[in-house]
């Protein structure tokens, strides 16, 4: 039998808190995390007002940095590595108590890590002249600032690798985590999402309301902006060290779909399953990344209904929380591993009234109790990509 | 037992299409008959939108005339190579299960040059704070523009490691294969020339004032280029079944993390040898079969130093023959190593191993068998990629002969 995949440490940081206990007491509440914001920095043209999911301010610092190192990431690479060691911690791992650093490898999803440094170059070296961009800008810019700062922050020695694919980033961030532990090619793997607001998502945003996740008068998404970062090890290697196990990872699928529009969010949720062995009348919960877009939303209801019809819970964390770009996937991965810790579905914000054009899914306003079972998150973009994740209890 | 195993055992991965764009040759054949005379790419930049470079030299890829604006040039570079390797394989448009073919590609900046027009025009406006230049309100989807392109709707994603993004995206489309959940991937690089990229070389005083010279006693950096290329990966059941031409087999490959900083290499080169080593393991290689070292060799001062002393830790005082095309194609970022895993498979495939371009006289501190002033022909049945990216990623893949799949290592 081949090793299972298991998450033995979660940390986030989301527009509703610094924490998953407080994003997940905030999405209990029927909390939303929404604010206007103003693209004021002069990095793109217009000047984009929007209102949006953004991150509070808060975040408990970590005394694993330097002054100096700080001064030199950007808001990506930074959040990141704060939450990476919260997560770490969060494992059991610390100092003294630790796997192999060469053996500690680290994922990251993102859609658009890196852009607002890759603009600020722009500015600096169009505005003062190539020769004033700051050395520590320039690298800043890149898709894999973030986790090449993760490493070094936690040591991580092991493999090291960026992907991108839109809202399902994180989806393949923990395919490569589960391959590497399957396979051998690490102990233990920092997988972390992020992406932060910046003027072209504020832009695009600029017309969205409230969301309203499968509602009939759905009208796009606000932009969000969130980290996580999960450690993922061997489940037996986690327990034989005593590791609270939160989540094991039955199956994942992500695939790109897209073809004449057509979403790959059926197929995708059917492989998952297919891989973790599991019935589709066996799941206790779906979580959907339904954050009010037309296309996407649909596509969702249309997968979710003809798996599992209108019985089971689903809830989207994103009507409170905005569309989460890259990390949007591992958010979900994250929250609905405390919804199978504490049996508990959270409700769905803003939906509003329902669309009779789409079938019926089981959301709710108000929290539920879920029965045992394991948990299918699903995730879709527009692009028409999609990906499952299959989640269960130890 | 052991036919059992060979039947249950992992996927083997081989490569059965080929297709680049480079600044010394826009298809197969073109590319590796400049390789092998040591023709370079490099110069001055010619393009008409070219005026905005903060960089007078560049490796262009020629008689390609898609605009930087809103991502075109690189998703045409992208498709191109993808469509060109695909019909290489046989393959010009998807028939089978299109969840079972999947693309994965490497970059550095993803098709952030296609915001540059606007932002350009924005911060050199009178203005600058208007609203006179809306820009484009995302960078496009590469991958998508290429698995649209050939039907290849299953596992599809970029994959970033800076300058090692080309190897990583190897990597993980060898590990879909082999995990099963594909059974033929398109993989490899593609970036443009970009004037964020310019600044950010420029920036860390890497940009080199006439020719990159790897290895060189006199090197003095690197000069910016663009291409793209791809490689069909299949299983080789897979490409057994439907008869497909095996060029070579993916054999082994691994990553590394310095985790020591953002832009200089480890100075003992950890993540570079570990890398190199992992790689090996992962194949069931011993480093002393290993023909040829296609090598990141960037023309920096210490990135060639560095990866020569990570050579000789791996390989002994009697390295296998080493080369670095970059002295040839100036630094194609993301899809760098993309490109040279294609050259290690004409390595094998010929026996020849290109010279590295502009190398004059081997720096006493790069003591290793640098290939150089022409081609060398020899037997190459293993073939080492190497490729190192700042943040201290590095990624390495293997290559080997054809005639080894199917027979005991």
């Amino acid at each position: 039998m081949s090793p299972t995949a298991a998450v033995t440490g979660i940390a986030l940081a989301s527009p509703l808190g610094g924490s998953l206990d407080a994003t997940w007491e905030a999405l209990l509440a029927g909390r939303t995390g929404f604010t206007p914001c103003t693209a004021t920095d002069g990095l793109y043209p217009g000047d984009a007002k929007a209102t949006a999911g953004a991150l509070a301010d808060d975040l408990p610092d970590v005394p694993a940095f330097g002054r100096k190192r700080l001064r030199a990431l950007s808001r990506e690479s930074l959040l990141v590595s704060r939450v990476g060691m919260l997560a770490w911690q969060d494992a059991g791992f610390g100092p003294g108590k630790a796997p192999d650093p060469e053996e500690t490898a680290v994922v990251l999803g993102t859609a658009a890590g890196g852009l607002t440094g890759y603009l600020q170059v722009m500015r600096d070296g169009l505005t003062l002249g190539p020769e004033l961009v700051s050395p520590y800008a320039g690298p800043q810019g890149s898709l894999n600032a973030a986790a090449s700062d993760l490493s070094i922050a936690a040591g991580a020695q092991g493999s090291i690798v960026t992907v991108t694919a839109g809202r399902c980033s994180g989806a393949h961030a923990l395919t490569v985590a589960a391959d590497y532990v399957r396979t051998g090619q690490a102990q233990a793997v920092l997988v972390a999402a992020v992406d932060v607001l910046d003027p072209l998502r504020l832009a695009a945003g600029e017309r969205a309301g409230t969301p309203r996740p499968f509602g009939a008068d759905r009208a796009g998404a606000p932009p969000g902006e969130a980290a996580v970062v999960l450690v993922v090890e061997d489940a037996a290697r986690a327990r034989a060290r005593g590791a609270r196990v939160h989540a094991e990872i039955a199956g994942v699928s992500a695939l790109r779909g897209g073809a004449d529009g057509a979403s790959a969010a059926a197929p995708a949720f059917a492989a998952a399953l297919a891989e973790a062995g599991v019935a589709a009348g066996d799941l206790s919960l779906v979580c959907s990344s339904a954050a009010g877009d037309p296309l996407t939303d649909r596509a969702e209801a249309f997968a979710v209904h003809g798996a599992v019809g209108s019985g089971t819970p689903v809830h989207s964390p994103f009507g409170a929380l905005g569309d989460c770009a890259g990390a949007t996937a591992l958010l979900q991965v994250a929250l609905t591993a405390r919804a199978l810790a504490d049996r508990c579905a959270p409700p769905t914000a803003g939906r509003g009234a329902a669309d009779p054009d789409l079938p019926a899914v089981a959301i709710s306003d108000g929290p539920r109790d879920l029965a045992g079972g394991p948990a299918l998150v699903l995730t879709t973009d527009t692009y028409g990509q999609a990906s499952a994740v299959v989640l269960r209890t130890p | 037992m052991a036919a059992m195993a060979a039947q249950t055992g992992p996927a083997r991965v081989v490569v059965t299409g080929l297709g680049v764009l480079t600044p010394i040759g826009t298809t197969v054949a073109g590319f590796w008959d400049a390789a092998v005379r040591g023709v370079v790419g490099t110069g001055p930049l010619t393009r008409p939108d070219a005026a905005d470079f903060p960089a007078a030299l560049a490796g262009e890829v020629a008689g390609f005339d898609a605009p930087r604006a809103g991502g075109e040039r690189s998703l045409a570079l992208a498709r191109a190579a993808a469509a060109a390797a695909a019909a290489d394989a046989g393959i010009h448009r998807w028939t089978g299960d299109p969840y079972r073919a999947g693309v994965c590609l490497g970059t550095l900046l993803g098709s952030r040059a296609g915001l540059e027009p606007a932002v350009t025009g924005f911060h050199r406006a009178a203005d600058a704070h208007g609203a006179p230049y809306p820009g484009p309100r995302a960078a496009p989807d590469l991958t998508d523009a290429v698995a649209r392109e050939l039907g290849f709707l299953g596992p599809g994603l970029a994959v970033a490691t800076a300058c090692a993004s080309g190897n990583s995206a190897l990597a993980h489309a060898a590990d879909t294969i082999r995990a099963g959940r594909a059974d033929v991937m398109i993989a490899g690089g593609v970036d443009e020339l970009s004037s964020g990229i310019m600044m950010m070389f420029s920036s860390l005083r890497s940009l080199a004032p006439d020719f990159l010279r790897p290895f060189d006693r006199d090197r003095a950096g690197l000069i910016v280029s663009e291409g793209a290329a791809a490689l069909v990966l299949e299983s080789y059941e897979h490409a057994r079944r439907r008869g497909a031409h095996v060029h070579a087999e993916l054999a082994g490959w691994a990553s590394a993390s310095d985790a020591h900083h953002m832009t200089a290499p480890h100075p003992q080169g950890s993540g570079a040898r570990r890398s190199m080593l992992r790689a090996l393991k992962s194949a069931g290689i011993s480093p002393d079969r290993v023909d040829h070292v296609s090598a990141h060799g960037t023309g920096t001062p210490s990135n060639d130093r560095v990866e020569a002393q990570a050579l000789r830790e791996v390989f002994g005082p009697r390295t296998p023959a080493v080369t670095s095309l970059k002295g040839a194609l100036g630094h194609t970022q993301g899809a760098a190593s993309a490109i040279e895993a294609v050259a290690c498979v004409l390595a094998l495939r010929d026996g020849v191993v290109p010279p590295t371009a502009n190398l004059v006289e081997l720096d006493p501190e790069c003591d290793v068998d640098v290939v150089r002033g022409r081609a060398r022909e020899m037997p190459v049945r293993v073939a080492v990629n190497n490729a190192f990216g700042f943040g201290g990623n590095t990624a390495c893949t293997v290559f080997t002969r054809p005639s080894t799949a199917g027979s005991a290592r």
